[in-house]
Protein backbone atom coordinates (compact mmCIF):
# COMPACT_ATOMS: atom_id res chain seq x y z
CA UNK A 1 0.00 0.00 0.00
CA UNK A 2 1.16 3.53 -1.17
CA UNK A 3 0.80 6.43 1.53
CA UNK A 4 2.11 9.69 0.19
CA UNK A 5 3.68 12.39 2.35
CA UNK A 6 0.80 14.34 3.31
CA UNK A 7 -1.35 11.51 4.37
CA UNK A 8 1.37 10.38 6.54
CA UNK A 9 1.38 14.10 7.91
CA UNK A 10 -2.41 13.65 8.35
CA UNK A 11 -2.09 10.35 10.28
CA UNK A 12 0.30 12.06 12.15
CA UNK A 13 -2.04 14.65 13.40
CA UNK A 14 -4.67 12.40 13.83
CA UNK A 15 -2.79 10.23 16.18
CA UNK A 16 -2.03 13.35 18.30
CA UNK A 17 -5.76 14.79 18.37
CA UNK A 18 -6.73 11.53 19.85
CA UNK A 19 -3.80 11.08 22.25
CA UNK A 20 -4.51 14.85 23.35
CA UNK A 21 -8.14 13.82 24.01
CA UNK A 22 -7.36 10.60 25.29
CA UNK A 23 -5.37 12.26 28.32
CA UNK A 24 -7.94 14.51 28.51
CA UNK A 25 -10.88 12.28 29.63
CA UNK A 26 -8.70 9.91 31.36
CA UNK A 27 -7.61 13.27 33.57
CA UNK A 28 -11.44 14.04 33.69
CA UNK A 29 -12.24 10.90 34.98
CA UNK A 30 -9.64 10.13 37.37
CA UNK A 31 -10.27 14.45 38.65
CA UNK A 32 -14.07 13.74 39.11
CA UNK A 33 -14.25 12.22 42.29
CA UNK A 34 -11.70 14.75 44.03
CA UNK A 35 -13.64 17.31 43.07
CA UNK A 36 -17.23 16.38 44.70
CA UNK A 37 -14.86 15.66 48.05
CA UNK A 38 -13.27 18.44 48.37
CA UNK A 39 -16.74 20.24 47.10
CA UNK A 40 -18.73 19.26 50.30
CA UNK A 41 -15.66 19.85 52.71
CA UNK A 42 -16.02 23.05 51.09
CA UNK A 43 -19.96 23.16 51.90
CA UNK A 44 -19.51 21.38 55.55
CA UNK A 45 -16.59 23.84 56.28
CA UNK A 46 -17.69 27.45 55.28
CA UNK A 47 -21.36 26.77 56.55
CA UNK A 48 -19.99 25.45 59.58
CA UNK A 49 -17.55 28.08 59.89
CA UNK A 50 -20.77 30.54 59.17
CA UNK A 51 -23.37 29.12 61.65
CA UNK A 52 -20.77 27.96 64.67
CA UNK A 53 -18.30 31.58 63.69
CA UNK A 54 -16.65 30.09 67.57
CA UNK A 55 -17.24 26.49 67.89
CA UNK A 56 -14.35 24.33 66.77
CA UNK A 57 -11.33 26.72 67.70
CA UNK A 58 -8.52 26.57 69.97
CA UNK A 59 -4.75 27.75 70.47
CA UNK A 60 -5.88 29.81 67.15
CA UNK A 61 -6.56 26.25 64.98
CA UNK A 62 -10.16 25.91 63.82
CA UNK A 63 -10.05 22.14 64.30
CA UNK A 64 -13.24 22.02 62.20
CA UNK A 65 -11.64 22.30 59.42
CA UNK A 66 -8.51 20.71 60.12
CA UNK A 67 -10.82 17.88 60.99
CA UNK A 68 -12.11 18.06 57.40
CA UNK A 69 -9.00 18.46 55.77
CA UNK A 70 -7.42 15.39 57.39
CA UNK A 71 -10.76 13.61 55.68
CA UNK A 72 -10.41 15.09 52.28
CA UNK A 73 -6.58 14.03 52.10
CA UNK A 74 -7.55 10.69 53.73
CA UNK A 75 -10.75 10.34 51.09
CA UNK A 76 -8.39 11.63 48.21
CA UNK A 77 -5.69 9.11 48.69
CA UNK A 78 -7.95 6.19 48.98
CA UNK A 79 -10.04 6.89 45.84
CA UNK A 80 -6.32 7.34 44.20
CA UNK A 81 -5.24 4.20 45.49
CA UNK A 82 -8.38 2.21 44.52
CA UNK A 83 -8.35 4.15 41.00
CA UNK A 84 -5.18 2.92 40.43
CA UNK A 85 -6.12 -0.48 41.44
CA UNK A 86 -9.04 -0.75 39.22
CA UNK A 87 -7.10 0.76 36.16
CA UNK A 88 -4.18 -1.47 36.69
CA UNK A 89 -5.46 -4.95 38.00
CA UNK A 90 -2.36 -6.57 39.87
CA UNK A 91 -0.43 -3.88 40.58
CA UNK A 92 -1.50 -3.61 44.29
CA UNK A 93 1.74 -2.35 45.45
CA UNK A 94 2.01 0.56 42.96
CA UNK A 95 -1.26 1.31 43.89
CA UNK A 96 -0.17 1.95 47.42
CA UNK A 97 2.33 4.42 46.15
CA UNK A 98 -0.26 6.47 44.34
CA UNK A 99 -2.65 6.74 47.85
CA UNK A 100 1.47 7.72 49.17
CA UNK A 101 1.73 10.47 46.49
CA UNK A 102 -1.49 12.12 46.55
CA UNK A 103 -1.40 12.14 50.86
CA UNK A 104 2.19 13.74 49.95
CA UNK A 105 0.87 15.86 47.02
CA UNK A 106 -2.18 17.81 49.02
CA UNK A 107 -0.15 17.43 53.03
CA UNK A 108 2.28 19.99 50.43
CA UNK A 109 -0.59 22.36 49.40
CA UNK A 110 -2.15 22.72 52.95
CA UNK A 111 1.73 22.98 54.18
CA UNK A 112 2.03 25.58 52.05
CA UNK A 113 -1.13 27.04 52.76
CA UNK A 114 -0.56 27.07 56.72
CA UNK A 115 2.59 28.85 55.75
CA UNK A 116 1.32 31.61 54.18
CA UNK A 117 -0.91 31.92 56.78
CA UNK A 118 1.47 32.35 59.62
CA UNK A 119 3.64 34.96 57.61
CA UNK A 120 0.29 37.07 56.31
CA UNK A 121 -1.47 36.58 59.29
CA UNK A 122 -4.88 37.26 58.03
CA UNK A 123 -6.68 40.28 59.70
CA UNK A 124 -10.01 37.61 60.11
CA UNK A 125 -10.84 33.97 58.78
CA UNK A 126 -12.83 35.19 56.22
CA UNK A 127 -9.57 36.43 54.36
CA UNK A 128 -8.26 32.87 55.09
CA UNK A 129 -11.66 31.68 53.15
CA UNK A 130 -11.11 33.75 50.32
CA UNK A 131 -7.20 33.25 49.74
CA UNK A 132 -7.49 29.32 49.65
CA UNK A 133 -9.98 29.49 47.11
CA UNK A 134 -7.81 31.62 44.96
CA UNK A 135 -5.57 29.09 45.40
CA UNK A 136 -7.02 26.20 44.56
CA UNK A 137 -8.53 28.07 41.60
CA UNK A 138 -4.96 28.93 40.47
CA UNK A 139 -3.74 25.51 40.63
CA UNK A 140 -7.04 24.01 38.62
CA UNK A 141 -5.96 27.16 35.89
CA UNK A 142 -2.50 26.15 35.33
CA UNK A 143 -3.39 22.61 35.38
CA UNK A 144 -6.47 22.95 32.66
CA UNK A 145 -3.89 25.47 30.65
CA UNK A 146 -1.67 21.71 29.94
CA UNK A 147 -3.74 19.17 30.46
CA UNK A 148 -7.94 20.12 29.88
CA UNK A 149 -9.70 23.53 29.18
CA UNK A 150 -12.74 21.83 31.56
CA UNK A 151 -10.18 22.48 34.50
CA UNK A 152 -9.26 26.10 33.01
CA UNK A 153 -12.93 26.43 33.41
CA UNK A 154 -13.37 25.15 36.72
CA UNK A 155 -10.07 27.54 37.89
CA UNK A 156 -11.87 30.33 36.33
CA UNK A 157 -15.22 29.73 38.04
CA UNK A 158 -13.95 29.33 41.16
CA UNK A 159 -11.85 32.64 41.40
CA UNK A 160 -15.10 34.54 40.02
CA UNK A 161 -17.51 33.02 42.10
CA UNK A 162 -14.39 33.62 45.38
CA UNK A 163 -14.34 37.65 44.17
CA UNK A 164 -18.07 37.97 43.72
CA UNK A 165 -18.60 36.62 46.89
CA UNK A 166 -15.82 38.85 48.69
CA UNK A 167 -16.56 41.93 46.82
CA UNK A 168 -20.21 42.24 46.46
CA UNK A 169 -21.72 40.11 49.41
CA UNK A 170 -19.14 40.32 52.04
CA UNK A 171 -21.85 39.99 55.01
CA UNK A 172 -22.79 36.66 53.55
CA UNK A 173 -19.08 35.42 52.22
CA UNK A 174 -18.99 32.22 53.91
CA UNK A 175 -22.60 30.76 53.27
CA UNK A 176 -22.14 31.87 49.57
CA UNK A 177 -19.07 30.16 49.71
CA UNK A 178 -20.52 27.02 51.11
CA UNK A 179 -23.55 27.10 48.62
CA UNK A 180 -21.85 28.88 45.45
CA UNK A 181 -18.22 27.60 45.77
CA UNK A 182 -18.92 24.04 47.58
CA UNK A 183 -21.40 23.51 44.60
CA UNK A 184 -19.61 24.18 41.93
CA UNK A 185 -16.85 22.15 42.60
CA UNK A 186 -19.74 19.33 43.29
CA UNK A 187 -20.85 20.41 39.94
CA UNK A 188 -17.49 19.92 38.28
CA UNK A 189 -17.02 16.95 39.69
CA UNK A 190 -20.60 15.43 38.08
CA UNK A 191 -19.57 17.48 34.95
CA UNK A 192 -16.18 15.63 34.45
CA UNK A 193 -17.65 12.51 35.50
CA UNK A 194 -19.58 12.60 31.87
CA UNK A 195 -17.28 12.66 29.73
CA UNK B 1 12.05 1.00 5.24
CA UNK B 2 9.58 -1.38 6.74
CA UNK B 3 6.20 -2.02 4.93
CA UNK B 4 2.75 -0.03 6.25
CA UNK B 5 0.94 -1.86 9.02
CA UNK B 6 -2.36 -2.02 7.15
CA UNK B 7 -4.02 -3.25 10.25
CA UNK B 8 -3.39 -0.09 12.75
CA UNK B 9 -3.75 1.77 9.23
CA UNK B 10 -7.43 1.68 9.04
CA UNK B 11 -8.77 5.00 10.35
CA UNK B 12 -10.99 3.64 13.38
CA UNK B 13 -8.13 1.40 14.86
CA UNK B 14 -5.65 4.36 14.13
CA UNK B 15 -7.45 6.04 17.02
CA UNK B 16 -8.24 3.18 19.40
CA UNK B 17 -4.29 2.52 18.92
CA UNK B 18 -3.18 6.15 19.61
CA UNK B 19 -6.02 6.50 22.27
CA UNK B 20 -4.90 3.25 24.53
CA UNK B 21 -1.03 4.34 23.76
CA UNK B 22 -1.62 7.71 25.63
CA UNK B 23 -2.16 6.18 28.43
CA UNK B 24 0.27 4.88 31.02
CA UNK B 25 1.60 1.26 30.06
CA UNK B 26 -0.83 -1.78 31.00
CA UNK B 27 -3.75 0.95 31.83
CA UNK B 28 -7.18 -0.63 30.82
CA UNK B 29 -9.62 1.87 29.65
CA UNK B 30 -13.18 1.40 29.56
CA UNK B 31 -14.90 0.45 26.17
CA UNK B 32 -17.74 3.53 26.99
CA UNK B 33 -14.73 6.25 27.32
CA UNK B 34 -12.77 4.70 24.21
CA UNK B 35 -16.12 5.34 21.99
CA UNK B 36 -16.28 8.89 22.70
CA UNK B 37 -13.16 9.49 22.24
CA UNK B 38 -12.84 7.42 18.94
CA UNK B 39 -16.18 8.72 18.05
CA UNK B 40 -17.36 5.59 15.94
CA UNK B 41 -20.62 3.23 17.04
CA UNK B 42 -20.97 0.40 19.30
CA UNK B 43 -20.54 -1.91 16.30
CA UNK B 44 -18.03 -0.22 14.34
CA UNK B 45 -15.89 -0.28 17.63
CA UNK B 46 -16.24 -3.58 18.53
CA UNK B 47 -15.90 -4.67 15.38
CA UNK B 48 -12.34 -2.77 14.99
CA UNK B 49 -11.47 -3.94 18.40
CA UNK B 50 -11.97 -7.55 17.64
CA UNK B 51 -9.72 -7.00 14.56
CA UNK B 52 -7.09 -5.39 17.18
CA UNK B 53 -7.49 -8.05 19.64
CA UNK B 54 -6.70 -10.98 16.49
CA UNK B 55 -3.69 -9.53 15.81
CA UNK B 56 -2.59 -9.44 19.38
CA UNK B 57 -1.92 -5.85 19.90
CA UNK B 58 -4.67 -5.24 22.30
CA UNK B 59 -6.24 -7.45 25.38
CA UNK B 60 -10.01 -7.04 26.22
CA UNK B 61 -11.54 -7.93 29.59
CA UNK B 62 -14.40 -8.32 30.54
CA UNK B 63 -15.82 -8.13 34.16
CA UNK B 64 -18.72 -6.63 35.76
CA UNK B 65 -18.56 -3.34 38.42
CA UNK B 66 -21.50 -2.51 40.09
CA UNK B 67 -23.58 -5.45 38.99
CA UNK B 68 -23.51 -3.99 35.65
CA UNK B 69 -21.15 -5.65 32.60
CA UNK B 70 -17.97 -3.95 32.07
CA UNK B 71 -15.79 -3.98 29.31
CA UNK B 72 -12.10 -2.74 29.35
CA UNK B 73 -9.18 -2.47 27.05
CA UNK B 74 -5.41 -2.46 27.40
CA UNK B 75 -2.55 -2.03 24.63
CA UNK B 76 -0.50 -5.24 24.59
CA UNK B 77 3.48 -5.04 24.67
CA UNK B 78 3.36 -6.36 20.98
CA UNK B 79 0.84 -3.66 20.53
CA UNK B 80 3.13 -0.77 22.03
CA UNK B 81 5.92 -2.06 19.89
CA UNK B 82 3.80 -2.37 16.50
CA UNK B 83 2.19 1.25 17.00
CA UNK B 84 5.94 2.70 17.66
CA UNK B 85 7.17 1.28 14.31
CA UNK B 86 3.60 2.25 12.47
CA UNK B 87 4.73 6.07 13.90
CA UNK B 88 8.06 5.34 12.41
CA UNK B 89 7.48 4.56 9.35
CA UNK B 90 5.05 7.72 8.61
CA UNK B 91 7.89 10.18 10.38
CA UNK B 92 9.89 7.87 7.71
CA UNK B 93 7.78 9.11 5.05
CA UNK B 94 8.27 12.91 6.26
CA UNK B 95 11.80 12.57 6.26
CA UNK B 96 11.66 13.39 9.78
CA UNK B 97 13.14 9.89 11.52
Amino acid sequence: MDLSPGQAAESLKEIERTQRRSVEVHDYANAAPGFVIWGLIWMFGYAGSYLLPNYGFSHGINWLWFGLVVLGITASAVIGRRQHRAQHPGEAARGRGIGARWIASLAAFWVFVIAVMAVMRPVNPAVSGAFIPLVVALVYALFGIWRGLRFLLAGIAVAALTLVGWFWLPEYFLPWMAAVGGGSLVLTGLWLRKV
Amino acid sequence: MADLNTIIHQPVRLKIMAALKALPPGELLEFVRLKKIVEATEGNLGAHIQTLEEAGYIAVEKDFADNRPRTRIKLSREGRRAFEEYVGYLRGMLGSE
